[in-house]
């Protein structure tokens, strides 16, 4: 189902250096507001957000081996629900974060109920059917904006305050998510990606297992929203598209979708790459389309999949990307 | 009321015409390579706007239009061809997920592209004269634009011709021999590559002619290619992925759904769409006509 062998790991394995490693990195991410300007704390800011929907996406697409293109319709309910909250009935933001993920996780139930009946081409179209299915009716609800959206959504005071705020939340949900697609639950779910017949002979259910996959997922999801819209400010239709659910299929495929944190790297990557080139020329669109086709055609495992597949060959690698035996 | 209704309903046909050559393309692919053709939507703006350059070249030649037509047809077919020979060509054994995505990224290349060479605005064809009225009746309470009827005999002669190219020609039965199974066809020496690209290039010119039919409608603008596929998607998902009769039922349900949608809730015409797809997916996953195979 999916391109390259599985690793599922941090970075191929959570020994005590790549703990080390990643405590490096977390340092370093919170020393960096008083190295970098604010300009780049925030494009930071976006790609965490990124990295935490990519991140979720990845339990349906990586470990589940389902392709999903409608996963924007939970970052963007996410997201419209966090701006009705804080704009319209002027919640907290706390109070906004949470509602977002709890209705995500309830339309995670109700359309992952149905999408998990279906596998390959037809689960893809179910979910993009829903996804343009919610799309369109945001599109037309005039309390929630219809067309432009709702602008003016309040946000923490400053852009550090609210980057640390982001950096809590993402390394927390992604550590919850490393417990669990390392739980028992993690290894069946894997189980079910890699055969739809033998599961249910060791008594396993396999699309109860793959609904609770998507819904965590759509939880998750529905969190990065929430952020998403407080960073920017402003909840527009847009976020509900193919564009969103094409893009992080896009960040998952880049960083690599047989490690757990690939789609963070692709994230990472793509996001600063997309504020740097757009400061260049307004055909982004056209770069990213040529890195989509230049990575399917030459690295589909993705930029961290392809280091550990090297290094498993005796490639000179950092420790820290060695994969562990 | 019931005047109206008709209108709509001979619209709603009209409509689904050009759907129709959209979606029998997109389900010809299918049927035959198994890919997901993501840039069909390119595709088919490639061709309107192809038609459009053309209409403007030629707009003191006597027909002129039908000229655009061709034109824009055969250049969607070529750069399918280009395409199918690029990219798609090297994706076919691999995983959905990398056939779909090299597709996505071709779209987003082609839209680009096509946003250098014509603009962002709208542009439209100018219909031939004989085609830009409207013929009334039962006292001119029922209308119907001839551009419509042109439509839909476009649809019907693209139906006719590719049942007389799959059913009675050499071609056509090579491409169902390619269909039915791949490894024998090939074993017996038929030339499988280009049988493939060749389907390809069929599906993208009829899309072709999708596009320039519809910029003489409306008008031709960035963002419909994708707006045009995923409508084209819904439309075989509903009749079935692979399924002429499939894609014909399907094309007319969502061309009627759209115009009637407009008189009762026009808020909610696209939504409409949307939810008897979802709805067909869950009922029957593979179409109203499809087989249940996969």
């Amino acid at each position: 189902m999916l391109p390259g062998r599985w690793k599922g790991n941090f970075m191929g394995g959570m020994s005590s250096k790549n703990g080390f490693t990643l405590v490096v990195i977390l340092a370093a991410l919170c020393l960096l507001p008083w190295v970098v300007s604010p300009m780049i704390i925030l494009v930071l800011s976006e790609a965490l957000i990124w990295v935490l929907f990519a991140i979720a996406t990845n339990i349906v697409l990586g470990y589940g081996g389902r392709i999903t293109f409608g996963h924007a319709a939970f970052f963007g309910t996410g997201g419209y629900v966090c701006a009705l909250l804080l704009k319209k009935l002027e919640a907290g933001l706390p109070a906004g974060i949470f509602c977002s993920a709890a209705v995500s996780t309830g339309m995670g139930l109700i359309i992952g109920w149905f999408c998990v009946r279906l596998t390959h081409v037809y689960f893809a179209m179910l979910t993009m059917a829903f996804g343009q299915l919610v799309w369109a009716v945001v599109y037309r609800w005039r309390y929630a904006g219809a067309d432009t959206g709702i602008i003016g959504v309040p946000g923490l005071g400053s852009p550090v305050e609210f980057y640390f705020l982001v950096l809590v939340l993402v390394s927390l949900s992604v550590l919850v998510i490393y417990f669990i697609v390392h739980s028992p639950f993690g290894k069946v779910l894997v189980g079910t990606r890699e055969s739809e017949v033998r599961p249910p002979f060791i008594g396993i259910n396999v699309r109860r297992q793959q609904l609770v996959a998507f819904v965590i997922s759509a939880f998750f999801s529905g969190i990065s929203g929430g952020l998403f819209v407080v960073l920017n400010g402003i909840a527009y239709p847009d976020i509900l598209t193919w564009v969103y659910s094409g893009q992080v299929l896009v960040m998952c495929l880049l960083g690599g979708m047989t490690v757990l944190l690939g789609p963070a790297v692709g994230a990472v990557i793509l996001i600063f790459l997309q504020h740097w080139i757009t400061g260049y020329t307004q055909y982004w669109p056209l770069v990213l389309g040529l890195i989509i086709v230049l990575l399917v055609l030459f690295l589909p495992n993705g930029i961290l999949g392809s280091l550990l597949d090297r290094g498993r060959r005796g490639l000179e690698l950092p420790v820290w990307l060695r994969p562990q035996k | 009321m019931v005047d109206l209704i008709i209108t709509q309903i001979l619209t709603g046909i009209g409509a689904a015409g050009i759907l129709l050559l959209m979606a029998l393309g997109l389900s010809l692919v299918f049927g035959v390579l198994h890919i997901l053709d993501f840039v069909h939507g390119s595709i088919f703006l490639f061709g309107g706007y192809i038609g459009y350059t053309f209409s403007i070249l030629l707009a003191r030649v006597e027909g002129g239009f039908w000229l655009s037509l061709v034109a824009g047809g055969l250049m969607a077919a070529a750069l399918g061809t280009l395409i199918e020979i690029l990219f798609l060509r090297r994706v076919y054994d691999r995983q959905l997920l990398l056939q779909f995505l090299i597709l996505f990224g071709v779209v987003y290349i082609v839209s680009d592209v096509m946003k250098i060479f014509w603009g962002t605005g709208y542009l439209s064809i100018s219909r031939p004269d004989f085609l830009s009225d409207s013929m009334s009746y039962a006292g001119g309470r029922v209308v119907v634009a001839r551009y419509n009827i042109f439509v839909i005999v476009l649809g019907a002669a693209t139906i006719a011709l590719l049942w007389l190219l799959m059913n009675r020609t050499r071609f056509g039965l090579q491409v169902r021999a390619l269909h039915q199974q791949k490894e024998m066809a090939a074993l017996l020496g038929m030339n499988t590559p280009m049988l493939r690209t060749s389907v390809f290039a069929i599906g993208s010119g009829m899309a072709g002619l999708a596009g320039v039919a519809i910029g003489g409608l409306g008008s031709l603008s960035p963002g419909m290619d994708v707006e045009a596929v995923i409508l084209a998607f819904s439309i075989v998902t509903i009749g079935g992925l692979g399924s002429v009769k499939g894609a014909i039922v399907g094309a007319l349900i969502v061309g009627l759904v759209q115009c009637l949608g407009l008189l009762i809730l026009p808020q909610l015409n696209i939504t409409f769409i949307y939810l008897v797809m979802a709805v067909v997916l869950v009922v029957r996953p593979w179409g109203l006509f499809g087989r249940a195979t996969a």
